[in-house]
Protein backbone atom coordinates (compact mmCIF):
# COMPACT_ATOMS: atom_id res chain seq x y z
CA UNK A 1 0.00 0.00 0.00
CA UNK A 2 1.18 3.17 -1.01
CA UNK A 3 1.08 5.55 1.87
CA UNK A 4 1.81 9.57 0.63
CA UNK A 5 2.98 11.60 3.69
CA UNK A 6 1.08 15.13 2.66
CA UNK A 7 1.38 16.44 6.14
CA UNK A 8 4.08 16.96 8.44
CA UNK A 9 1.89 18.12 11.61
CA UNK A 10 1.83 15.37 14.58
CA UNK A 11 -1.68 14.14 15.35
CA UNK A 12 -1.42 15.47 18.72
CA UNK A 13 -0.87 18.76 17.83
CA UNK A 14 -4.59 18.53 16.20
CA UNK A 15 -5.73 16.69 19.35
CA UNK A 16 -3.93 19.58 21.75
CA UNK A 17 -5.84 22.41 19.21
CA UNK A 18 -9.29 20.80 19.81
CA UNK A 19 -9.01 20.36 23.29
CA UNK A 20 -8.16 23.91 23.84
CA UNK A 21 -10.86 24.95 21.64
CA UNK A 22 -13.50 22.51 23.20
CA UNK A 23 -12.14 24.02 26.64
CA UNK A 24 -12.16 27.98 25.46
CA UNK A 25 -16.00 26.89 24.33
CA UNK A 26 -17.01 25.22 27.62
CA UNK A 27 -15.83 28.05 29.81
CA UNK A 28 -17.41 30.29 27.27
CA UNK A 29 -20.60 28.50 27.84
CA UNK A 30 -20.58 29.19 31.64
CA UNK A 31 -18.73 32.20 31.73
CA UNK A 32 -21.14 34.09 29.19
CA UNK A 33 -23.42 36.82 30.05
CA UNK A 34 -25.58 36.96 26.78
CA UNK A 35 -27.37 34.03 25.33
CA UNK A 36 -26.28 34.77 22.19
CA UNK A 37 -22.67 34.48 23.36
CA UNK A 38 -23.48 30.92 25.20
CA UNK A 39 -24.85 29.81 21.46
CA UNK A 40 -21.85 30.57 19.97
CA UNK A 41 -19.20 28.86 22.45
CA UNK A 42 -21.85 26.30 21.50
CA UNK A 43 -20.86 26.40 18.34
CA UNK A 44 -17.00 26.60 19.37
CA UNK A 45 -17.12 23.04 20.74
CA UNK A 46 -18.91 21.44 17.87
CA UNK A 47 -16.04 22.74 15.54
CA UNK A 48 -13.58 21.22 17.71
CA UNK A 49 -15.30 17.66 18.00
CA UNK A 50 -15.76 18.46 14.31
CA UNK A 51 -12.21 18.98 13.43
CA UNK A 52 -10.68 15.84 15.52
CA UNK A 53 -13.50 13.79 13.68
CA UNK A 54 -12.18 14.76 10.44
CA UNK A 55 -8.77 14.30 11.60
CA UNK A 56 -8.98 11.19 12.76
CA UNK A 57 -11.25 10.03 9.75
CA UNK A 58 -8.35 11.24 7.50
CA UNK A 59 -5.82 9.43 9.52
CA UNK A 60 -7.57 6.09 9.08
CA UNK A 61 -8.70 6.94 5.51
CA UNK A 62 -12.42 6.31 7.00
CA UNK A 63 -15.17 8.67 5.00
CA UNK A 64 -17.75 7.58 8.04
CA UNK A 65 -16.08 10.36 10.29
CA UNK A 66 -16.34 13.10 7.86
CA UNK A 67 -19.99 12.09 7.30
CA UNK A 68 -20.02 12.35 11.12
CA UNK A 69 -18.98 15.88 10.57
CA UNK A 70 -21.72 16.53 8.16
CA UNK A 71 -24.54 15.43 10.24
CA UNK A 72 -23.33 16.81 13.59
CA UNK A 73 -22.86 20.52 11.43
CA UNK A 74 -26.47 19.52 10.44
CA UNK A 75 -27.38 19.09 13.91
CA UNK A 76 -25.72 22.47 14.42
CA UNK A 77 -27.10 24.47 12.56
CA UNK A 78 -30.51 23.09 13.37
CA UNK A 79 -29.96 24.20 17.24
CA UNK A 80 -28.76 27.53 16.56
CA UNK A 81 -31.59 28.22 14.50
CA UNK A 82 -33.73 26.95 17.18
CA UNK A 83 -31.74 28.64 19.95
CA UNK A 84 -32.18 32.30 18.29
CA UNK A 85 -35.52 32.43 17.50
CA UNK A 86 -36.67 31.08 21.16
CA UNK A 87 -33.96 33.85 22.42
CA UNK A 88 -35.62 36.18 20.31
CA UNK A 89 -39.04 35.49 21.65
CA UNK A 90 -37.87 35.61 24.78
CA UNK A 91 -36.70 38.90 24.32
CA UNK A 92 -39.50 40.25 22.88
CA UNK A 93 -41.32 38.92 26.19
CA UNK A 94 -38.93 40.76 28.20
CA UNK A 95 -39.37 43.95 26.34
CA UNK A 96 -43.16 43.90 26.44
CA UNK A 97 -43.31 42.77 29.59
CA UNK A 98 -40.51 46.12 31.01
CA UNK A 99 -42.56 48.71 28.57
CA UNK A 100 -45.83 47.56 30.21
CA UNK A 101 -44.02 47.60 34.12
CA UNK A 102 -42.92 51.71 32.94
CA UNK A 103 -46.16 52.27 31.67
CA UNK A 104 -47.88 51.27 34.89
CA UNK A 105 -45.70 52.58 37.22
CA UNK B 1 5.82 24.72 4.81
CA UNK B 2 2.67 23.03 5.65
CA UNK B 3 3.83 22.78 9.53
CA UNK B 4 3.94 26.74 9.26
CA UNK B 5 0.50 27.20 7.71
CA UNK B 6 -0.62 24.96 10.64
CA UNK B 7 0.78 26.95 13.41
CA UNK B 8 -0.20 29.87 12.16
CA UNK B 9 -3.48 28.54 11.95
CA UNK B 10 -3.58 26.86 15.06
CA UNK B 11 -2.52 30.14 16.53
CA UNK B 12 -5.77 32.32 14.78
CA UNK B 13 -8.24 29.67 15.91
CA UNK B 14 -7.52 29.91 19.07
CA UNK B 15 -6.83 33.55 19.10
CA UNK B 16 -10.61 34.03 17.32
CA UNK B 17 -12.02 31.61 20.16
CA UNK B 18 -10.76 33.23 22.82
CA UNK B 19 -12.09 36.52 21.61
CA UNK B 20 -15.42 35.20 20.95
CA UNK B 21 -15.98 34.66 24.55
CA UNK B 22 -13.49 37.38 25.85
CA UNK B 23 -15.44 40.49 23.56
CA UNK B 24 -17.80 42.54 25.17
CA UNK B 25 -19.71 43.73 22.13
CA UNK B 26 -21.85 40.70 20.53
CA UNK B 27 -21.13 41.83 16.84
CA UNK B 28 -17.40 41.87 17.64
CA UNK B 29 -17.76 38.05 19.04
CA UNK B 30 -19.79 36.77 15.73
CA UNK B 31 -17.14 38.88 13.72
CA UNK B 32 -14.47 36.59 15.53
CA UNK B 33 -16.65 33.31 15.11
CA UNK B 34 -16.76 33.71 11.64
CA UNK B 35 -12.80 34.18 11.53
CA UNK B 36 -12.94 31.06 13.37
CA UNK B 37 -15.05 29.02 10.88
CA UNK B 38 -12.97 30.43 8.32
CA UNK B 39 -9.84 28.99 9.65
CA UNK B 40 -11.16 25.77 10.83
CA UNK B 41 -11.84 25.19 7.35
CA UNK B 42 -8.00 26.53 6.96
CA UNK B 43 -7.45 22.97 8.94
CA UNK B 44 -10.05 21.09 6.63
CA UNK B 45 -7.92 22.33 3.98
CA UNK B 46 -4.59 20.93 5.30
CA UNK B 47 -6.13 17.33 5.68
CA UNK B 48 -7.45 17.12 2.40
CA UNK B 49 -11.18 17.16 3.48
CA UNK B 50 -12.45 19.31 0.73
CA UNK B 51 -15.94 18.58 1.00
CA UNK B 52 -15.61 20.19 4.68
CA UNK B 53 -13.93 22.60 3.55
CA UNK B 54 -16.74 23.64 1.42
CA UNK B 55 -19.46 22.57 3.70
CA UNK B 56 -17.52 24.57 6.78
CA UNK B 57 -16.64 27.89 4.38
CA UNK B 58 -20.54 27.97 3.41
CA UNK B 59 -22.64 26.74 5.39
CA UNK B 60 -21.45 27.51 9.09
CA UNK B 61 -20.64 31.29 8.50
CA UNK B 62 -23.65 32.10 6.37
CA UNK B 63 -26.05 30.66 9.18
CA UNK B 64 -24.21 32.43 11.81
CA UNK B 65 -23.51 35.64 9.57
CA UNK B 66 -27.44 35.76 8.82
CA UNK B 67 -28.81 34.44 12.43
CA UNK B 68 -26.36 36.30 14.57
CA UNK B 69 -26.86 39.47 12.63
CA UNK B 70 -30.27 39.42 13.12
CA UNK B 71 -30.07 38.93 16.44
CA UNK B 72 -27.02 41.24 17.35
CA UNK B 73 -29.20 44.24 15.66
CA UNK B 74 -32.43 43.63 16.89
CA UNK B 75 -31.20 43.37 20.45
CA UNK B 76 -28.15 45.14 20.64
CA UNK B 77 -29.00 47.88 22.80
CA UNK B 78 -31.23 46.07 24.99
CA UNK B 79 -29.75 45.59 28.76
CA UNK B 80 -27.91 43.19 29.85
CA UNK B 81 -29.78 41.05 32.97
CA UNK B 82 -27.61 38.80 33.33
CA UNK B 83 -24.78 40.67 34.89
CA UNK B 84 -24.99 39.18 38.44
CA UNK B 85 -23.29 35.96 37.31
CA UNK B 86 -23.44 33.55 40.32
CA UNK B 87 -19.66 33.46 41.98
CA UNK B 88 -19.33 29.35 42.02
CA UNK B 89 -20.59 29.28 38.37
CA UNK B 90 -17.39 31.52 37.41
CA UNK B 91 -15.59 29.36 39.24
CA UNK B 92 -16.63 26.01 38.07
CA UNK B 93 -16.52 27.47 34.44
CA UNK B 94 -12.52 28.45 34.62
CA UNK B 95 -11.59 25.34 37.17
CA UNK B 96 -13.61 22.92 34.57
CA UNK B 97 -11.80 24.28 31.79
CA UNK B 98 -8.29 24.39 33.21
CA UNK B 99 -8.41 20.85 34.53
CA UNK B 100 -9.76 19.56 30.88
CA UNK B 101 -6.62 21.57 29.53
CA UNK B 102 -4.16 19.86 31.55
CA UNK B 103 -5.71 16.55 31.52
CA UNK B 104 -6.16 16.38 27.54
CA UNK B 105 -2.57 18.10 27.18
CA UNK B 106 -1.37 15.11 29.39
CA UNK B 107 -3.01 12.71 27.87
CA UNK B 108 -1.52 13.91 24.48
CA UNK B 109 2.08 14.44 25.76
CA UNK B 110 2.22 10.77 26.74
CA UNK B 111 0.34 8.68 23.81
CA UNK B 112 2.69 7.83 20.64
CA UNK B 113 3.55 11.03 18.52
CA UNK B 114 2.93 10.12 14.91
CA UNK B 115 2.07 12.23 11.84
CA UNK B 116 -0.89 13.00 9.95
CA UNK B 117 -0.67 10.41 6.81
CA UNK B 118 -3.21 11.04 3.68
CA UNK B 119 -3.28 7.83 2.03
CA UNK B 120 -3.48 8.42 -1.70
CA UNK B 121 -4.84 5.41 -2.99
CA UNK B 122 -8.04 5.49 -1.11
CA UNK B 123 -9.20 8.89 -1.10
CA UNK B 124 -11.85 10.61 0.61
CA UNK B 125 -14.18 11.68 -1.91
CA UNK B 126 -17.46 13.57 -2.02
CA UNK B 127 -19.01 10.27 -3.77
CA UNK B 128 -17.68 8.18 -0.76
CA UNK B 129 -19.32 10.22 2.37
CA UNK B 130 -22.61 10.56 -0.24
CA UNK B 131 -22.73 7.04 -0.80
CA UNK B 132 -22.22 6.25 3.39
CA UNK B 133 -24.73 9.10 3.95
CA UNK B 134 -27.55 7.37 1.75
CA UNK B 135 -26.31 3.62 2.26
CA UNK B 136 -25.19 3.19 6.03
CA UNK B 137 -25.85 6.28 7.85
CA UNK B 138 -28.95 6.36 6.35
CA UNK B 139 -31.29 6.45 9.12
CA UNK B 140 -29.71 9.21 11.07
CA UNK B 141 -29.69 11.36 8.00
CA UNK B 142 -33.47 10.69 7.87
CA UNK B 143 -34.02 11.70 11.17
CA UNK B 144 -31.80 14.98 11.12
CA UNK B 145 -34.19 16.06 8.37
CA UNK B 146 -37.18 14.79 10.30
CA UNK B 147 -36.08 16.84 13.40
CA UNK B 148 -35.27 19.81 10.96
CA UNK B 149 -38.47 19.83 9.89
CA UNK B 150 -40.37 19.21 13.09
CA UNK B 151 -37.72 22.23 14.29
CA UNK B 152 -38.83 24.56 11.53
CA UNK B 153 -42.48 23.84 12.17
CA UNK B 154 -42.32 24.68 15.67
CA UNK B 155 -40.16 28.34 14.85
CA UNK B 156 -42.76 29.07 12.49
CA UNK B 157 -45.61 28.40 15.34
CA UNK B 158 -43.58 29.66 18.48
CA UNK B 159 -42.99 32.70 15.84
CA UNK B 160 -46.03 33.47 15.28
CA UNK B 161 -47.69 33.31 18.61
CA UNK B 162 -48.01 36.47 20.98
CA UNK B 163 -46.31 36.87 24.16
CA UNK B 164 -48.31 36.02 26.64
CA UNK B 165 -47.83 37.71 30.10
CA UNK B 166 -48.03 35.17 33.01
Amino acid sequence: MMTGILTSVQLGHYGILAAVLFCIGLSGSFLGKRDISRLMSLMLMLNAVCLLLAVFSVQHSDAAGQAMVVLIMLTGVIELAAGFIIITKAGEGKEEESAENNLHS
Amino acid sequence: MLQVAFYVLAVSTIVSGLMVVISRKPLHSVLYLILCLFTIAGHYFLIHAKFLVVLNLILGPAVVLLLNFFFVLRFENREDTRETRMFWMKTVAVSVAGLGILVIVNLLNGAKQELIQVRENIPITLQTIINLLIEKYLLPFEMISLILLGVLTGVVLFGFRKFQKT
